[in-house]
């Protein structure tokens, strides 16, 4: 996968939480990557084999709203997006993410 | 009175368009755009419930992101859904085709070898044994290329459904 400065801040926020359960809408917000380029990456990753996807449980939502889907990271996803941030740190071209790399 | 009255008006209309913009607009509009995915697409449900995360004041922009996300997203895989659907209708068509023509080929070669028996018991010569030898070797290169075509096709169709 071609670096960018968008794949960079998307795996800096997965890899914030490794093990967590992470969300579309959130992931665009903290990352600062716009839906339109982060929707379109989540599929590669899913295409990957670097996350995996499901849907919230129904029955634990509380307010009236469909569920909704959230991505996993895998263990070859976790391994690929490590490498991704440790090239990036190397790379001068992402010196602006480089307090975030941190 | 007159200006009380003009103005509890607009008051009302600003709210009714506010109550249009922030509340009913952005869920109708972006269940429109979720449309230029294709049917089944996981991504038409999750983008609708990911409305429900976004602040109320944020979520015209966001509807309006979603427009770029559904052109450049679900109007490719809609286009390449209905190639896929083409493809392979006109692969099932061929497997039909080549599967009439096994059928044809082996009730040809049952005739042969039946015509072979019949030759072999002196129930009947017909034609001469060499022609009979030379249409079964014939019919049995033509049962293994139609059987050959057929699995050519009935991997190409467990390819385009892989994909």
């Amino acid at each position: 996968m071609r670096m960018t400065h968008a794949l960079i801040a998307v795996a800096i926020e997965i890899m914030d939480d490794p093990t967590g359960r992470h969300w579309g809408y959130a992931l665009s917000r903290a990352s600062g990557v716009r839906s339109g380029v982060l929707y379109p990456m989540l599929s590669r990753f899913l295409d990957e084999g670097w996350v995996t996807d499901g849907w919230e449980d129904p029955a634990t939502i509380r307010k009236k709203r469909p569920p909704r889907r959230y991505y996993e990271l895998t263990d070859e996803g976790r391994r690929a997006l490590g490498t991704v941030l440790m090239e990036a740190g190397r790379d001068a071209r992402f010196g602006a993410l480089r307090w975030r790399l941190a | 009175m007159m200006a009380e009255l003009i103005g509890a008006i607009e008051v009302w209309s600003t709210f009714l368009i506010a109550l249009i913009v922030f509340g009913l607009a952005p869920g109708v509009v972006l269940r429109l755009i979720v449309t230029m995915y294709p049917r089944n697409d996981s991504r038409r449900k999750e983008i609708v419930a990911e409305l429900y995360a976004v602040p109320r004041t944020e979520r015209p922009f966001w509807v309006v992101e979603q427009l770029e996300v559904a052109v450049f997203e679900g109007l490719p895989r809609r286009r390449k859904k209905r190639r896929l659907k083409a493809e392979l209708a006109e692969l099932a068509a061929e497997k039909q085709r080549f599967a009439a023509e096994l059928m044809s080929i082996e009730e040809r070669l049952k005739s042969v070898r039946d015509d072979i028996d019949d030759e072999m018991h002196g129930a009947g010569v017909y034609r001469d044994s060499g022609d009979l030898t030379s249409d079964l070797l014939w019919l049995q290169d033509e049962e293994r290329r139609v059987v050959a075509d057929l699995d050519r096709v009935n991997a190409e169709v467990v390819g385009r459904v892989g994909e």
